[in-house]
């Protein structure tokens, strides 16, 4: 019988499951999700208290390493969020020197991209982007030492799980259009600033679903108008999570977000900082990514907007 | 390796030879699936990533446990409980015959253990009776997760990689990439049919072709209006129109009534009709279960 298989045809395009209402509509996967999401999220910060070399603006840098990475690789939105989460994991509990940042970031993406995608990032491409700073034997070697120090808990619960959730719940119009693609983008964003790694996955799901909203209906709308205060207000009773927390969230996501916006995000990584690290960058026209699509998982193949450096948050699409 | 003795070679794996072990320590026998790195330049496989995390998500009574994880530089180690054989070798057996009771009972421990799989967001999308476990006090537990994986997100699905023929759904036959529950309520519904049958599998094609006949014999074949967008599938072809049979009394003649109800909503072509795992558990055929089953706490 397994004959058979080969005769089938490898099909070029992966496609992706559509929304199964089994899945979403049942308040158990929900209640599963909130239930155990806390267990993956850092409780203190390893800068303070773990690591003594390596300070917020390296892992900044290596963030952004890897965010370029899933972008060029058009990788799963949640691929990036799940490896920046091993991660901060491993930094909580082993110190490492900051020479072995970027080896320990290409593990991470190896393992997430591993565990979610039909045709991960091989090793051999790993090594190339890190301009072959890194070795296939210590890939490997890590590999097994971040599974080790993980204890193989490489399911973490991302914000990209709760999304579709939200918006099914939510009532909104069109809950499948441009907002759901552009609340995975803030997500994917999200796991640049490392405070976020201390927020429940939830918690940034709604944050970003609300920033996507509001700035698909009118980015000027203030974050205390009413639109914003309804959404929310349907968030809490949808994930029983307190109103001012949940408003407390957005508004820094959304402070965040506005932060981001160029020229902020060509100064954050300029070349004197990544050499001062020894890391390389893996595009070689500049280090901002032209473009900020993270692939979105619908059933269509979406068009990547081919437009230039975004001028604004609002216009980055996703 | 000093804490497990190793009894005997069970079998092979979809990534790695099966031993029986003792534990040194306190003597439980358990199963190890051993993985080699070596001869991959990709680290540790993916299917191994992905049955070891999800499996540490999944602790139920239906569902195999996987105790615990060794590693060298050459080679990992799952340590799982064991069980005594798996659903084949049962049949096997049996020597055809099977008493109804069981088959309600193995019925039901699948469905509540596909029912927890799928509240945890994973599917298992491989159910066979080689994957189904069981031990001496008739409990059943799914295995083989290599191809299960958690899917929060809308998830990429494979081309080739999914599903013995036999228990294919036939939208997956056709080409369908779009995976949902319903791909394992299918395959429910195939083993529910070979449990009653003490072991007749219900659709032993040989082919695609011969696959997607063999259903459509017994099920009618579907049209646009019970199925819509099924001419649209990337590999429909049309086939000759069968009618189907008044019953299922021919197919599968030892079961109740109310059981060939619940088999045939099960068995629905098109997938968005098909059961849910929670729906089936609810199914009246389940009625009259022993308490002693229905019970069981995870």
């Amino acid at each position: 019988m397994e004959d058979l298989f080969c005769c089938e045809a490898r099909v070029d395009f992966e496609c992706r499951a559509y929304a199964d209402p089994v899945l979403l509509k049942d308040g158990r996967v929900l209640h599963n999700l909130l239930s155990s999401e806390e267990r993956h999220v850092l409780s203190s910060s390893y800068f303070d208290c773990v690591q003594s070399e390596l300070k917020p603006h390296m892992r900044k840098i290596v963030t952004e390493w890897m965010l370029e990475v899933c972008e060029e690789q058009q990788c799963q939105p949640d691929v990036y969020w799940l490896a920046v989460n091993y991660m901060d994991r491993f930094l909580s509990v082993s110190p490492i020197t900051k020479s072995r940042l970027q080896l320990l970031g290409a593990v991470c993406l190896f393992l997430a991209s591993k565990l979610k995608e039909t045709s991960p990032l091989t090793a051999d491409k790993l090594v190339l982007y890190t301009d072959r700073s890194i070795n296939f034997d210590e890939l490997w070697q890590w590999e097994l030492l971040v599974l080790n120090r993980l204890k193989w808990d490489i399911c973490s619960i991302t914000p990209h799980d709760f999304v579709d959730h939200l918006m099914t719940r939510l009532d909104v119009s069109n809950p499948w259009g441009p907002v759901r693609r552009t609340a995975h983008g803030y997500i994917a964003l999200c796991a640049l600033e490392y405070k976020f790694a201390m927020c429940p996955p939830s918690m940034i799901a709604c944050a970003c679903v609300v920033a996507a909203i509001r700035n698909e209906l009118d980015p000027t709308m203030s974050a205390t108008d009413f639109t914003v205060n309804d959404i929310i207000a349907q968030l809490q009773t949808i994930t029983h999570i307190e109103t001012e927390i949940l408003r407390g969230c957005f508004e820094q996501v959304d402070e965040f977000l506005r932060s981001l916006a160029p020229p902020a995000l060509i100064a954050s990584c300029d070349v004197t900082s990544n050499a001062s690290l020894g890391l390389v960058s893996c595009s070689t026209e500049s280090n901002i990514p032209s473009n900020l699509s993270i692939p979105t998982a619908t059933i269509t193949k979406n068009d990547h907007e081919k437009a230039g450096t975004p001028t604004d948050v609002r216009d980055i699409h996703f | 390796m000093q804490k497990y003795e190793k009894l005997e070679k069970i079998g092979e794996g979809t990534y790695g030879t099966v031993f029986k072990a003792k534990n040194r320590e306190n003597q439980e026998i358990v199963a190890l699936k051993r993985v080699r790195l070596d001869d991959d330049d990709e680290g540790v496989p993916s299917s191994a990533l992905r049955e070891i995390c999800l499996l540490k998500e999944l602790k139920h009574h239906n569902i195999v446990r996987l105790h615990d994880v060794l590693h060298s530089d050459t080679k990992l180690t799952l340590v799982f409980e064991h069980c005594d054989q798996d659903l084949k070798k049962y049949f096997d057996s049996l020597n055809g015959e099977i008493d109804s009771d069981q088959v309600q009972s193995l019925m039901y421990q699948l469905l509540r253990g596909l029912a927890f799989c799928h509240s945890k967001n994973v599917l298992h999308r491989d159910l066979k009776p080689q994957n189904l476990l069981i031990n001496k006090n008739g409990e059943l537990k799914l295995a083989d997760f290599g191809l299960a994986r958690a899917f929060g997100i809308p998830v990429r699905c494979y081309s080739a990689e999914v599903v013995t023929l036999w228990y294919r759904p036939p939208d997956v036959l056709f080409g369908a990439k779009l995976y949902t529950t319903s791909i394992d309520m299918w395959s429910a519904g195939c083993i529910f049919a070979e449990l009653s049958n003490a072991g007749r599998p219900l659709f032993p094609g040989s082919d695609i072709d011969d696959q997607l006949k063999r259903i459509f014999k017994l099920l009618g074949t579907p049209t646009e209006e019970a199925w819509p967008g099924l001419s649209q599938l990337p590999d429909f072809k049309p086939l000759p129109m069968y009618q189907p049979p008044s019953s299922f009394s021919q197919v599968v003649p030892k079961m109740t009534a109310k059981g060939r109800d619940l088999l045939q909503k099960l068995l629905l072509c098109n997938p968005a009709l098909r059961l849910s795992a929670d729906e089936a558990m609810a199914h009246l055929y389940f009625n009259d279960l022993h308490s002693s089953i229905k019970s069981t706490t995870t």
